[in-house]
């Protein structure tokens, strides 16, 4: 990529809602998108790259599973309506398989009980459709931070304990 | 309200809210799929204003795929409009062929979701009864659901609309598990066979072909 394409994207992250260290701390992250609608994957895909991020997809949940399982990802992008395979035992198995993941829920119909039954299957956030590609990326940045926390935590803890 | 409409009371009402919902979230699909292409026009312009240059041809692109995403809407839309309309008669004459032509849009998703692809093979000419509309998009539906779950994922069920004697069957057909009774619930059940008799149809089921047939006669005898 080169160096003028890359600032002109950085500056597509977020403009209203993120800091520029937000739009950094975002740069090359790796992001699941995981939707039956190839055309819908491969317009979200690309906006995330315009905005620094490092996206991939899978159109069918046995896809994304095998994916997950071959690659670490920051964050799960997840429709609960996929062929096949519901979305709910999607994320189950998805959870089971790589317990660190952070889900956003991407829905067509974010209903109360979908949302709760999301919330208590492992997925952290849940958006509706059609949405605001900033508010998804927040919510990205939102979860990734909060892995880095954890992961901060654990090295601190670690550190702790052998110099104690 | 006509009686003929209670023969399936509460079904009647589950049947239409099942399509209605998958429709409904077909047409959220649609407008998130225009949503990302606007949003990437979108994007286009504002790198375009800090001097990376667009290219003509994905712009093309990106309206052909929403132009692409506005005729499926219309074809979802239209298809909803003819299933809301069903039920405005109690009896008319239909294609069958159409019909059947229609059920399979109508279900495509919910076939999708269950991994099952539908295949309709039109007849050459029009084959025309007298009947329910509703009543009969209701049974098509249930003997198509049953076919679906018979048959199991990464299959296709094929329908087929014969001209008989005395009316008309449509076929279902590739229902491999058919043959081992243990595998599926029993078809037909109370709701179908209630239906059936006031359609005047009936059903055969063929577990060594694999197939369902539904018999339709030419008019509702009364």
């Amino acid at each position: 990529m080169s160096c003028m394409r890359a600032t002109v994207r950085l500056s597509l992250v977020c403009p209203k809602l993120s800091s520029i260290e937000g739009r950094v701390f975002l740069f090359g992250r790796k992001v699941l998108l995981v939707d039956d609608e190839r055309d819908f994957l491969e317009a979200l895909s690309e906006r995330m790259r315009n905005r620094g991020l490092n996206p991939a997809t899978a159109a069918l949940a046995k896809e994304a599973i095998q994916m997950a399982q071959r690659e670490t990802y920051d964050v799960l992008v997840l429709d609960l309506n996929m062929p096949e395979m519901a979305g709910f035992e999607t994320l189950k198995i998805l959870k089971e398989n790589n317990p660190g993941i952070h889900v956003v829920i991407l829905t067509g119909h974010a209903t109360v009980e979908n949302g709760i039954r999301a919330m208590l299957s492992g997925a952290e956030e849940v958006l509706e459709k059609p949405s605001n590609v900033e508010i998804l990326i927040k919510k990205i940045e939102k979860l990734v931070r909060k892995k880095m926390v954890k992961v901060q935590l654990f090295v601190t803890a670690h550190v702790v304990s052998l110099s104690t | 309200m006509d009686s003929k409409w209670n023969i399936i009371g509460n079904e009647g009402f589950k049947f239409m809210g099942k399509m209605n919902a998958s429709i409904s979230h077909e047409i959220k699909n649609v407008l998130a799929i225009i949503n990302e292409n606007a949003g990437l026009l979108e994007d286009f312009t504002l790198m375009a204003e800090k001097g990376m240059p667009i290219d003509p041809e994905r712009l093309k692109a990106l309206a052909g795929k929403v132009q692409k995403q506005v005729q499926r809407a219309d074809r979802i839309v239209r298809n909803m409009n003819t299933f809301a309309h069903s039920v405005d008669e109690t009896e008319k004459k239909v294609d069958l062929g159409e019909i059947l032509v229609f059920m399979a849009a109508l279900s495509k998703r919910l076939a999708a979701m269950k991994g099952v692809a539908l295949e309709v093979t039109p007849p050459s000419t029009p084959i025309a009864i007298t009947t329910n509309p509703f009543l009969i998009e209701n049974i098509i539906w249930r003997c198509l659901e049953f076919s679906m779950a018979v048959a199991g994922p990464e299959k296709t069920v094929i329908m087929r609309v014969d001209k008989k004697d005395q009316g008309a069957s449509i076929l279902f057909s590739q229902l491999k598990g058919l043959s081992d009774a243990s595998s599926h619930p029993s078809f037909p059940k109370v709701l179908e066979n209630a239906l059936v008799e006031s359609l005047g149809a009936q059903i055969v089921v063929h577990e060594g072909n694999g197939e369902i047939e539904l018999g339709l006669p030419e008019t509702i005898e009364h």
